[in-house]
């Protein structure tokens, strides 16, 4: 930063502001071998702003600040709620097996996409979607089994299901999640 | 093995008021970690530190504490000058301007153009019928000029037996030795008729 | 609980628990964990590159399948007019359906009586926009148009006009607004930009690709005339067989060039402190004041 000078807005000038003696400080007279970059660029000066602060109201910072905490969800009068979810009830317990929501209220569905059918048209792998129910506890045959009845009577063709027992989980091919949501929830888990 | 780490442990004190009370601080932590891992602020060391953006980066997580004056946040004077030399943005009222003028003229061809229909629509008609009586003129033309050529090639190829281009300069020269042989034809039938005539008249 | 429904893995678990205390010398592989690798008898087991020659070697470019180092992928297909010319000028918008702005709302990541705009949204931490790979906001569409039914204040960079009707229909307010990319970058994670002791940018007004769009009422672009919104709006329900509640939505818009709500452009606001500070100069504050249009392939 050899030649600049930093200035306040208040204190600069429109002329001089390319000279090469500076404000800030009082300087003897170099010669040009002792400092022959200062004559060589010309001098460059920075004009701050003036600034003030300004009253704000601090809840619309606070606001934008990434949420860090899963919130409580907020009561409803009615349950499904609009977008169709629905607390866990009691009548989860009743059930051989049991299926832990997620921390933020949710069922553990998850959906995956892979490349795995075979066209035999074109000899090219088609995309599959499947949905993966994950923390099943208890008797994982018997929900794949109540799953799978339910699945198929409301869609009307049969449902691919896979069971990982050690894992508690179900792989589900043929049914959309928010199906496979609503038979948990109608469930009470 | 750590037999001396009496020694080696230092005491560090993040405030002054710490000093009094010197812990024994075995982290092994330099002292500016020591005072960042208490939440403090660390002096400025490095000459990265003193850089623009490195400043601005103290001032954001430190606040005024940091050092760092607001002002310097801001662009300077000559920043803004220079952003505004260079004219990189237009103004938007320029291109407000400009984006309803080209609308304006998008409507007026719009307007313009469905007039020019209107008007056309109104002399289809005319124009229909005008076009339908030259397709009838068109047949009718023929009768007038060129019948004859049409006689005349229709009496070559019945002569000769193949079609013939009428301008072809062959046609005229074949026509002239179709009418050479026609002549011959009719000198020969009027010489037979007056051998005919001869031959009668001798009987007699 | 009886004996047959219990899961493997709680069948596991029961025998851990009575098992003794695992020492070192108790742990032991699975039948199937390790396998050794396949000796070949050519070459002497060297067929094949080695890993060092393979790490050493020159690597293939971009795009290389297998064929000439100097037909990549991307340089085998010529590029067509209508199908990809405009490729590296697209500009990403990431759908938003109402159903999943309802499940938010539901399960309280939104709250519906603050106007929610691309900073609301993204605080859910539940949507990733990198402006930096050209994606320029949200994308309201309609799936979940039928049933929803809260009243909002959003202001996203895109709707469709059924998800326009739904909101409007259920009593809300839907602007679409355009957000510059480093009004974007901003707006996206306030929290980094404060911290990295940024000024709020001033919004630039869009490009001349763009400004058709946000002039238009019919999207109720934040660029058009409130009349004319009016009238869309009288207009859409109309056409859809709606009636427009009575209800209106109070909160006020932002302005053209604000990026967040109740903070002005040009400001620098200090999270440690709790404060904000602007300029008080003519120059910057004319700077800050006057309005430009972004670049056309910003």
């Amino acid at each position: 930063m050899l030649g600049s000078t930093i200035r306040s807005f208040a204190s600069r000038t429109t002329g001089a502001s390319r000279s090469f003696f500076s404000t800030s400080a009082v300087r003897k007279t170099e010669k040009l071998w002792e400092n022959p970059w200062k004559y060589a660029i010309p001098e460059k000066t920075k004009t701050l702003a003036t600034v003030e602060e300004i009253p704000v109201d601090w809840s619309y910072v606070e606001r934008l600040m990434p949420i860090e905490v899963v919130p409580e969800v907020p009561k409803h009068e009615s349950y499904p709620t609009p977008s169709g979810w629905t607390p866990p009830s009691g009548a989860g317990k009743t059930h051989p097996y049991y299926v832990r929501r997620r921390p933020d209220h949710l069922l553990p569905l998850y959906l995956e996409r892979k490349r795995d059918l075979l066209n035999e048209k074109t000899l090219d792998f088609d995309y599959v979607e499947l949905v993966t129910v994950r923390s099943v506890d208890g008797d994982v045959f018997a929900c794949e089994q109540d799953l799978r009845t339910y699945l198929q009577e409301q869609l009307g063709h049969p449902v691919a299901t896979h069971v990982d027992e050690l894992k508690g989980r179900i792989k589900v091919k043929g049914a959309p999640r928010s199906l496979i949501e609503q038979f948990f929830y109608s469930k009470g888990f | 093995m750590l037999r001396n780490w009496r020694v080696l442990a230092r005491s560090f004190a993040t405030t002054a008021s710490e000093e009094a009370t010197p812990k024994v601080d075995i982290s092994f932590l330099r002292p500016r970690h020591r005072i960042i891992a208490a939440g403090g602020i660390p002096p400025v060391q490095f000459d990265s530190e003193r850089e623009r953006a490195a400043r601005r980066e103290r001032f954001g997580r430190y606040g005024l504490a940091s050092g760092v004056p607001v002002e310097e946040l801001f662009p300077t004077a000559e920043e803004i000058e220079e952003e505004q030399a260079i004219g990189l943005f237009r103004e938007f009222n320029d291109v407000k301007k400009e984006y309803n003028e080209l609308q304006k003229k998008k409507k007026e061809a719009e307007v313009a153009r469905l007039a020019e229909l209107e008007k056309n629509l109104k002399k289809y008609p005319a124009a229909l019928a005008k076009y339908e009586a030259s397709l009838v003129k068109q047949e009718r033309e023929k009768d007038d000029k060129e019948l004859a050529l049409e006689k005349r090639i229709r009496e070559i190829q019945e002569y000769f037996g193949y079609w013939m281009d009428p301008k072809d300069p062959r046609f005229e020269v074949m026509l002239q030795q179709k009418e050479a042989e026609e002549k011959k034809a009719a000198k020969m039938a009027k010489r037979d008729e007056i051998q005919k005539k001869r031959y009668a008249e001798n009987v007699q | 609980m009886s004996q047959a429904l219990r899961s493997a893995k709680e069948r596991a678990f029961q025998i851990v628990e009575k098992a003794s205390r695992i020492r070192v010398q108790d742990a032991r592989d699975n039948i199937g964990a390790r396998t050794t690798g396949r000796q070949l008898k050519k070459g002497h087991n060297q067929m094949g590159h080695t890993q060092g020659a393979l790490e050493r070697a020159a690597k293939p470019p971009l795009g290389w399948i297998w064929g000439d180092f100097f037909r990549p992928w991307q340089r085998m297909y010529p590029g067509e007019k209508l199908f990809n010319a405009d490729i590296n000028s697209r500009r990403e918008y990431i759908p938003l359906s109402l159903i999943e702005l309802a499940r938010l709302i539901d399960l309280g990541w939104i709250n519906p009586s603050r106007p929610i705009d691309v900073s609301a949204l993204c605080a859910t931490q539940k949507f990733q926009i990198n402006p930096k790979i050209r994606q320029y906001g949200f994308d309201l569409t309609e799936e979940g148009a039928d049933s929803f039914p809260y009243q909002i204040d959003i202001e996203v960079q895109y709707a469709t006009q059924s998800a326009i009707a739904a909101v409007e229909k259920a009593g809300g307010r839907v602007r679409t607004a355009y957000y510059d990319v480093e009004s974007l970058e901003a707006a996206v994670n306030p929290k980094a930009w404060f911290e990295k002791g940024k000024v709020i940018p001033k919004r630039k007004a869009p490009p001349a690709s763009l400004i058709e769009y946000y002039m238009d009422a019919k999207n109720r672009g934040y660029l058009s005339e409130e009349t004319e919104m009016e009238k869309e709006r009288q207009l859409s329900a109309d056409v859809r067989g709606y009636v427009l509640p009575d209800v209106k939505v109070s909160s006020a818009l932002k302005s053209i060039d604000q990026v967040f709500h109740g903070i002005p452009s040009g400001s620098v606001v200090s999270l440690a402190d709790k404060k904000v500070f602007a300029p008080k100069n003519e120059l910057h504050r004319e700077y800050y004041n006057r309005q430009v249009s972004d670049k056309l392939y910003s």
